[in-house]
């Protein structure tokens, strides 16, 4: 039947119409708020295009540092006139934009250097452990005559 | 200067005195009673391939005979000078002769005799010797004038030694019975007193003449003779004897021993030469019959012409040609029929080409027409109780074969069967099947080296390992083997054969068959030599040998490689020390212990499985372990994002508050 869209089972079904209709409403009804959004949340939206694998993740996590570094100003804005002009103060204010962007660099800096030292101390583990198992192995087969066998072991 | 050797701890050889012509036909020395100084001794060489006949000696030993000089004591010479050729040797000790003998070069003068000497000197003393001797189921069978002794003309002989050798394997041919001349040497059997009575009836006959009849003519022609025209007529047909003389020696030489007056009549000759058995002579046939070389004139010849070519005979039976002559040309239907009877059956019982068939209807064909003929085997005769001393002097030699032919295919039982007034059948069809199972085992322990020392009781063992030591009895063997052991160029294999492995099943009294089987059937070298290795501990622990350093050295370099067969290399090394400690302590029961412990093993065996299944197991979660990087990288990655997400969460949850308290 022309029109009806086939799903294949077990694939996620995709919401971008939904996000891309959420951002025109946003732009439509609040053009300065989302403008100060696209400034305070660029390094997120960035790493959610440029970020080669799990993009979407690390645009996840730089966007809860970035609100948690933004939010008293946030509420302030929304408080105020949200019009343009308080949009525009308020991203003049670089301390403001600056803590937001610092607080999404931590978040990255975390984001990529915690899983690579948890790495680091679970390799050094599983090599400590083999290198115990090789050295059981070598006694057994010394003492057992299996080295023979052994051999082509690294 | 060596002492001399000393036989049974007492009598010493003086090898440098030699008695040649004293020995009854043997290699002969002077010997002293080193307990009472006496020098009147002499021991007899036993030759290694003719055994002493045991049970006449050991019979004699305990009690001598006056007359005959009866053995005191026998054994092997301890001690060097070993023998005469520098071999140790077994040596039978009697009383020296009290002077030289009567006939041969040696003897003062080959004369003939007066009847009343003969009768007083002669016949006399040796029928009242023979007669002592019968009272102990003994007999001498070696009587000739040769081997008669006396100091001085008027004094009655003494007998000589025939106890070294097979019975009458030293007389000659003309001294003996036909049906005993027509045996091997050594198989001749101990056989009856009247086989010594037929021979002092022939010395009788050479000394009352002066001369030896039938001189010049071999064995086969004196055999032949005696049985075409009978003994006395082939030994004294032309001979002039005293009326007394020959009627005494006639009833000697009867060929039937039943016939031939016993030593108690012979005792007093007037009363032996009144006895006439009338033993009618066998008829003689109208015609002769050729089989092959010999003409057969009467029942005799004929079982003599199959006897010596049994390949035309057996031909000529199958071809009717024998029965045909028996009842045209010596009109004996009864035989005929008997013979046709035996031919009948060969021809039913057997294909047309079996060669043993043949061989054990000439065997029966020759008992039914000689009752008083040996067991005749392709050629072979011999008698019954004869087999050992046949085989001892076969050893090695196509002999050899056909006797194992025979006893294999029970021989003297079918002779036996054909002639059971003459014998006991029952009893020699048992010992005939005892023969074929003690020679039916193969390989090592079998065989017919295993009759041969079964039925020898001192012959030594022949294997070529033990070379020229003399080993007779068991407890001689391990000592053999060691000192050979002591020349490492001699260590080749193990040191069991087939002699060693005969010699040991015959001797021992413990299960060594069984034990020679499995050898034989070990897989390797290695497995045969430790079943060899529980055979000598035990004769080392049984025999109570301190120490076998050459024997264990040289069957601890072939069990060496047994030591692989254990999985521990720390308890390899120690079993190795061990093994090396108990080698040169010589103790072959401890290092049957360290190498044959199958508990230990057996536990070792299965430590080593266990072992081999951890190194399995540890590999395996090495690979797991190696394999699982990427896993590995992907967890530090999700726990690594999960714990900065909940530190953001929890900074924005603090900022929340914070905006909202503000």
């Amino acid at each position: 039947m022309a029109g009806t869209r086939v799903v294949a089972p077990g694939k996620p079904r995709s919401w971008i119409w939904a996000q891309g209709l959420a951002c025109g409403l946003l732009v439509a009804t609040a053009a300065p708020l989302a403008v100060t959004l696209a400034v305070l949340f660029a390094p997120a939206a960035a790493a959610l295009v440029l970020a080669p694998v799990n993009g979407r993740r690390m645009a996840g996590v730089l966007l809860v540092y970035a609100l948690a570094a933004a939010l008293p100003w946030l509420d302030t804005l929304w408080n105020a006139a949200r019009d343009w002009a308080a949009c525009l103060d308020l991203l003049g204010e670089m301390r403001l934009v600056g803590i937001c962007w610092s607080a999404q660099a931590a978040g990255w800096l975390l984001a990529e250097g915690i899983p690579m030292v948890s790495r680091l101390v679970l390799e050094t583990r599983v090599r400590a452990r083999i290198a115990r198992l090789r050295e059981a192995r070598g006694r057994l087969q010394v003492e057992w005559g299996l080295a023979e066998e052994g051999k082509g072991e690294a | 200067m060596a002492p001399p050797p000393l036989i049974a701890g007492q009598f010493a050889v003086d090898l440098a005195r030699p008695m040649p012509a004293w020995g009854g036909g043997q290699e002969c020395f002077g010997a002293t009673d080193t307990k009472s100084g006496r020098a009147d001794h002499m021991a007899l060489l036993v030759r290694r391939d003719a055994p002493l006949r045991v049970q006449a000696v050991n019979s004699l030993a305990t009690m001598p005979i006056d007359g005959i000089l009866t053995p005191v004591a026998h054994g092997p010479a301890l001690g060097p000078p070993l023998g005469p050729r520098g071999v140790p040797a077994w040596f039978v000790v009697t009383h020296a002769p009290p002077g030289p003998p009567l006939w041969g070069p040696h003897a003062p003068a080959s004369v003939a005799w007066h009847e009343q000497d003969l009768l007083r000197d002669v016949l006399r003393p040796i029928a009242q010797a023979l007669e002592r001797l019968q009272a102990r189921h003994v007999t001498h069978r070696g009587i000739r004038p040769a081997n008669l002794f006396r100091a001085r003309p008027g004094d009655p002989v003494t007998l000589g030694c025939a106890w070294a050798a097979p019975a009458a394997s030293l007389q000659p041919a003309i001294f003996e019975p036909p049906y005993a001349a027509m045996c091997l040497p050594g198989g001749r059997g101990e056989g009856t007193i009247g086989d010594d009575v037929y021979a002092l009836g022939v010395t009788l006959l050479v000394l009352a003449t002066g001369r030896e009849p039938m001189a010049g003519m071999d064995d086969a022609a004196i055999v032949r003779r005696k049985l075409e025209v009978g003994s006395f007529a082939a030994l004294a047909g032309e001979e002039r004897l005293s009326p007394a003389i020959g009627d005494l020696i006639r009833g000697m030489l009867a060929e039937d021993p039943d016939h031939r007056p016993p030593p108690v009549l012979l005792a007093d000759p007037a009363a032996a030469r009144a006895r006439r058995v009338a033993a009618r002579p066998p008829p003689r046939a109208q015609r002769s019959l050729e089989v092959g070389k010999v003409t057969a004139v009467n029942l005799r010849t004929l079982a003599l012409a199959i006897a010596t070519t049994p390949e035309e005979g057996v031909r000529q039976m199958r071809a009717g040609a024998v029965d045909r002559w028996l009842r045209r040309a010596l009109g004996d239907s009864t035989t005929a029929v008997q013979l046709e009877e035996v031919v009948r059956r060969r021809a039913a019982e057997q294909p047309a080409e079996d060669v043993v068939a043949d061989a054990t209807m000439a065997t029966r064909a020759i008992a039914l027409l000689d009752p008083l003929a040996p067991v005749v085997w392709r050629g072979v005769a011999l008698f019954p109780d004869g087999l050992g001393g046949a085989l001892a002097g076969a050893a090695g030699q196509e002999g050899e074969r056909l006797l194992g032919e025979m006893v294999a295919a029970e021989a003297m039982g079918s002779w036996a069967a054909m002639r059971p007034e003459r014998c006991d059948p029952v009893l020699l069809r048992v010992e005939a099947h005892q023969n074929m199972h003690m020679q039916r085992a193969r390989g090592l322990g079998g065989g017919t080296a295993r009759l041969r020392y079964g039925l020898n009781p001192l012959l030594p063992c022949r294997s070529p390992l033990v070379g020229e030591a003399l080993v007779a009895r068991l407890a001689e063997l391990v000592p053999a083997l060691e000192a050979i052991a002591a020349d490492e160029r001699r260590r080749e294999g193990v040191p069991m054969d087939a002699e060693i492995a005969a010699f040991m099943v015959a001797r021992s009294d413990m299960p060594v068959a069984g034990e020679l089987a499995r050898m034989g059937e070990a897989r390797t070298p290695e497995a045969a030599a430790l079943v060899l290795l529980r055979m000598l501990a035990w004769l080392q622990e049984r025999q109570r040998i301190a120490a076998l350093p050459n024997l264990a050295a040289w069957l601890g370099s072939r069990l060496e490689k047994l030591l692989d067969d254990w999985h521990n290399r720390p308890l390899r090394a120690r079993i190795a020390e061990a093994l090396a400690v108990h080698v040169k302590a010589g103790a072959l029961p401890r290092l049957l212990d360290l190498l044959d412990d199958r508990v230990a093993k057996q536990r070792d065996a299965g430590e080593a499985t266990q072992a081999a299944r951890l190194v399995a197991r540890i590999e395996a979660e090495i690979g797991e372990l190696q394999a699982g990087a990427a896993g590995r990288a992907a967890s530090a990655r999700e726990a690594g994002h999960e714990v900065v997400l909940g530190v953001g969460m929890t900074a924005l949850t603090l900022s929340l508050i914070a905006t909202l308290v503000m």
